[in-house]
């Protein structure tokens, strides 16, 4: 479990390194990415290789003391964590920050952005390895916190008003999930994730995993619990939107996956419920999403609508005993992840080289950010779910085990996303092909940046990862239920 | 001895308590902040001291008596220092108005 | 007679938190959150859990209360409350049906402690013998490890998130003869309860509060002064000292024993007390900066 160790502590202690020096954040962020990637690619492998591994905290067994659980799921979520903080170390190294005023501002942003990101991964990969629901709750109060940071570093007024109002709402859910886990505590005397099961079986164990899935509810932005989100994502500096996008709700989506693994059945009035709220938060979101003016705002409101999508799929998802349906909402996580960082980073790179992030003026001046808008498209196409890209297999799993039950409602209406996100997508990417002077032969293209590296690179994981998707199904599948 | 401290004791708990009550019925009922104030922080710390040497009579052991003690000296400094810093805030608000 | 207390004592918070929350003055439902907070702490006593009311009255109600009062005297537009009567009435109706039904919940359940017997199981084990501190700093030394962690990024939140601040001007002649007595006084305390945490109710957070309202009689009294860059950069190394010596303390156990903040055999009460000294100080530290406000100068 070294590997395991150094992801939960390893990204803290470079936190302080980078607040006490701040001159040298940079260097301590890369440093502790790179080794956070090598590390969660060695444990995937040990997973891999040897199976689930458990390690109990200064050797207290479970209901006393708090485990480390690396199983399958745990590992790809972690995977999917590394790579895209690697994707974001780089765009951060370019410092694509908007509206820079002047170095001192830049280097404020800079010496904040390192700190509280590394403490968001720290929280992140603390999370993902949680066995214990209460020390889960902690782990969520220092992302709460740390996204909220990165929600308002760049200080302009919109972006503190939709941190505050992150804030307001982050600790309304904390609140709420510790509720349910006192309940949980109430009714069953434990709060490690072995009492899930237990839950299920009283009037107040299902009132507490009630309260625990309203508090992840809010923290995930489910519809219609979703309005502190558009606003607080594309608001934030690129790379920040880019962490808070991809990763910060991913962690309350992977919580409520992994209880609703280890409750098994018996809670089918919950999976309705997600079901249900995931379908409408994905069809709202896909609306809001056509009728966004800036591009920021759309790809923000695609993240309402692939939240929804992601709910959906845990919702439907059966008994995980009998039906590995739930597969497909981990692995639609996965490439959301990769292709929402990826969309993020490229508009900001776009925004950064327009100088606005308007999408009716895309394609008004002779400048080109090509490399940009090429990421974009390939992400929309994950997004949107086409072969050969991760999405399309995470789509294709659930639809598949939806034709085996005959749920035609379900699909009618994964299908009617689909079909609303590829027109919200398609009216960014069609205005970059369209003509004018921006595909003119005579239109200026900005030079490659490290922001545009970390983008394609993303796009193009999310692509490979389609192709190679092998890998993360087989650590999924050898996920002991 | 120890009947003749209890009662001791539950007098000046009850004479303190009276205090304090004294307190918060002035502040409830006199007009305007300095007035308040003045009757706050007299009461407050005499009901304070009061309940605090009532209590030092019905425990036992020096080190509980002392820091009975060191509760009352602390109200008591703190209460004075926070009438003055809220009066001279006011009047600097006056000043300023 | 307890149970009339505790009777009144449950009706006063709930109607202290509403007179906070429907006060027309923000100075009188600072003041409110206060008292709640005196009140709460009392509660926490009632219900035996002396450990959480010294934390509760120390930082829930002092410490916070400061730092909102702090605010309070900032903010100089007074914010107009529009709330219609109908939504006031409707959120009173949810709040009291949701107490209905967590008290429905509450008193269906056998109400008999499950953890408590575990901890007291392997209390000997733990190296110290106040079952609280055995929880904190050993048996779940993990999530402890993790709150340090919540503390920092607020730190570092107040350090760079770029708002207009206030700095608090010392307050005059009057408040040093008080921090005279208070601040030698709040460093014994602290002292005391750090020590005492070991096997009874206290410890690193609860010794780092008292410590931290010594530290802001300072600041007050002007006698420390966070804008010189030495006096600032040594409080800000201390409160980040927090967070890197439980994280290297976590290091260290892995190393020896194999076992994350697993204690080698014997020493587990030397490493609690070692833990906690340093926390003790950087708790102090951080909240003293969390009222204070930035003082980090930006890099050129």
């Amino acid at each position: 479990m070294t590997e395991a160790y150094v992801l939960a502590l390893l990204p803290f202690l470079a936190a302080v390194g980078a607040a006490a020096t701040p001159r040298m954040a940079a260097i301590w962020g890369l440093c502790a990415t790179l080794i956070n990637l090598g590390a969660s690619i060695l444990l995937a492998a040990r997973i891999l290789s040897g199976g689930d591994m458990r390690a109990d905290l200064g050797d207290w067994p479970a209901p006393l003391g708090i485990s480390l659980v690396a199983d399958g799921l745990a590992a790809v979520m972690l995977s999917m964590t590394a790579i895209v903080a690697t994707a974001v170390a780089l765009q951060a190294m370019s410092w694509g920050l908007v509206q820079p005023r002047g170095g001192q501002q830049r280097s404020r942003l800079q010496a904040g952005f390192w700190p509280l990101w590394l403490a968001t991964l720290g929280a992140l990969n603390a999370l993902f390895l949680s066995g214990d629901l209460f020390n889960i709750y902690v782990t969520f109060e220092i992302l709460g916190l740390s996204a909220v940071g990165l929600t308002a570093l760049t200080g302009s007024r919109n972006s503190l008003r939709a941190a505050f109002d992150y804030l307001a709402a982050g600790l309304a859910g904390s609140l709420v999930f510790l509720l349910g886990v006192a309940l949980a505590y109430a009714a069953v005397g434990r709060v490690d994730l072995a009492a899930v099961p237990a839950l299920v079986d009283t009037a107040t164990g299902r009132l507490a995993l009630g309260l625990i899935f309203a508090g992840l509810a809010v923290k995930a932005a489910l519809f219609p619990l979703h309005f502190w989100m558009p606003a607080a994502h594309s608001s934030a500096a690129p790379a920040a939107s880019a962490v808070l996008s991809a990763l910060v709700v991913k962690g309350a989506l992977y919580l409520a996956l992994r209880i609703t693994i280890e409750a098994g059945a018996g809670i089918e009035v919950l999976r309705i419920a997600l079901a249900v709220l995931g379908a409408a938060g994905m069809l709202w979101g896909s609306w809001m999403a056509l009728r966004a003016e800036r591009l920021k705002l759309l790809v923000a409101y695609s993240t309402v609508a692939q939240i929804g999508l992601i709910t959906l799929a845990i919702g439907v998802a059966d008994d995980p005993s009998t039906s590995a349906m739930w597969q497909a909402a981990a692995l639609l996580m996965l490439s959301h992840a990769l292709a929402k960082a990826a969309m993020f980073l490229a508009v900001g790179r776009i925004a950064e080289e327009l100088g606005h992030d308007r999408i009716s003026g895309l394609n008004r001046t002779d400048l080109r950010p090509g490399v940009a808008e090429f990421a974009f498209a390939i992400a929309a196409v994950s997004l949107i779910g086409l072969p050969p890209t991760a999405g399309f297999i995470g789509k294709w799993l659930l639809i598949d085990g939806l034709i085996d039950r005959g749920a035609w409602v379900w699909i009618a209406l994964l299908l009617g996303g689909t079909a609303l996100s590829a027109a919200y997508l398609s009216r960014v990417v069609s205005r970059c092909l369209r003509g004018g002077p921006h595909v003119a032969p005579g239109a200026r293209r900005p030079e490659w940046r490290t922001g545009d590296v970390a983008a394609l690179g993303l796009a193009t994981t999310a692509l490979a990862l389609g192709l190679g998707s092998a890998l993360p199904l087989t650590l999924l599948n050898g996920t002991a239920l | 001895m120890s009947t003749v401290l209890d009662i001791l004791g539950t007098a000046m708990m009850t004479a303190g308590t009276g205090f304090l009550l004294m307190a918060a019925f002035a502040f409830w009922r006199l007009p305007d902040l300095l007035s308040r104030l003045h009757a706050l922080t007299k009461a407050d710390t005499a009901g304070v001291a009061l309940i605090v040497c009532g209590a030092a009579c019905m425990t036992s052991g020096i080190a509980a008596v002392l820091s009975l003690v060191l509760c009352g000296v602390l109200v008591a400094l703190s209460g004075a220092t926070t009438g003055h810093l809220i009066a001279q805030a006011s009047l600097e608000d006056e000043e300023r108005a | 007679m307890t149970q009339l207390f505790d009777a009144l004592l449950a009706v006063g918070i709930v109607g202290v938190a509403v007179a906070a929350l429907f006060a027309n003055d923000r100075f009188a439902a600072v003041g409110a959150f206060m008292v709640m907070g005196f009140l709460v702490a009392l509660s926490w006593v009632r219900l035996g859990a002396p450990d959480v009311a010294l934390a509760e009255a120390a930082i829930g109600a002092g410490l916070t209360g400061a730092l909102l009062l702090r605010s309070a005297r900032r903010l100089r537009v007074e914010p107009k409350m529009c709330q219609s009567r109908w939504s006031v009435a409707a959120s009173g109706l949810i709040s009291i049906g949701f107490a209905g039904l967590l008290y429905a919940a509450i008193t269906s359940v056998p109400t008999v402690p499950a953890y408590p017997p575990l901890v007291a199981e392997r209390l000997g084990e733990s190296g110290v013998s106040n079952p609280v501190t055995a929880v904190l700093l050993n048996f779940r030394a993990w999530d402890t490890l993790l709150e340090i962690a919540v503390l920092f990024v607020a730190l570092v939140l107040v350090i760079v998130v770029p708002v207009s601040r206030v700095r608090p001007a010392p307050l005059g002649e009057m408040v040093v003869p008080f921090a005279k007595v208070v601040v030698p006084l709040s460093v014994l305390i602290s002292g005391h309860l750090l020590w005492q945490g070991a096997d009874a109710p206290g410890g690193a957070f609860q010794a780092g509060a008292v410590l931290a309202g010594g530290g802001l009689a300072l600041v007050l009294a002007g006698a420390m002064r966070l804008k010189k860059p030495l006096q600032g950069g040594i409080l800000r190394a201390t409160a980040l000292s927090g967070l890197a010596v439980f994280g290297a303390a976590a290091v260290a156990t892995a190393a020896l024993t194999g076992h994350l903040l697993g204690y080698p055999d014997g020493q587990a009460k030397i490493w609690i007390l070692g833990i906690e000294a340093v926390l003790t100080l950087a708790i102090a530290a951080t909240l003293v900066l969390l009222f204070h406000g930035s003082v980090r100068r930006v890099p050129k």
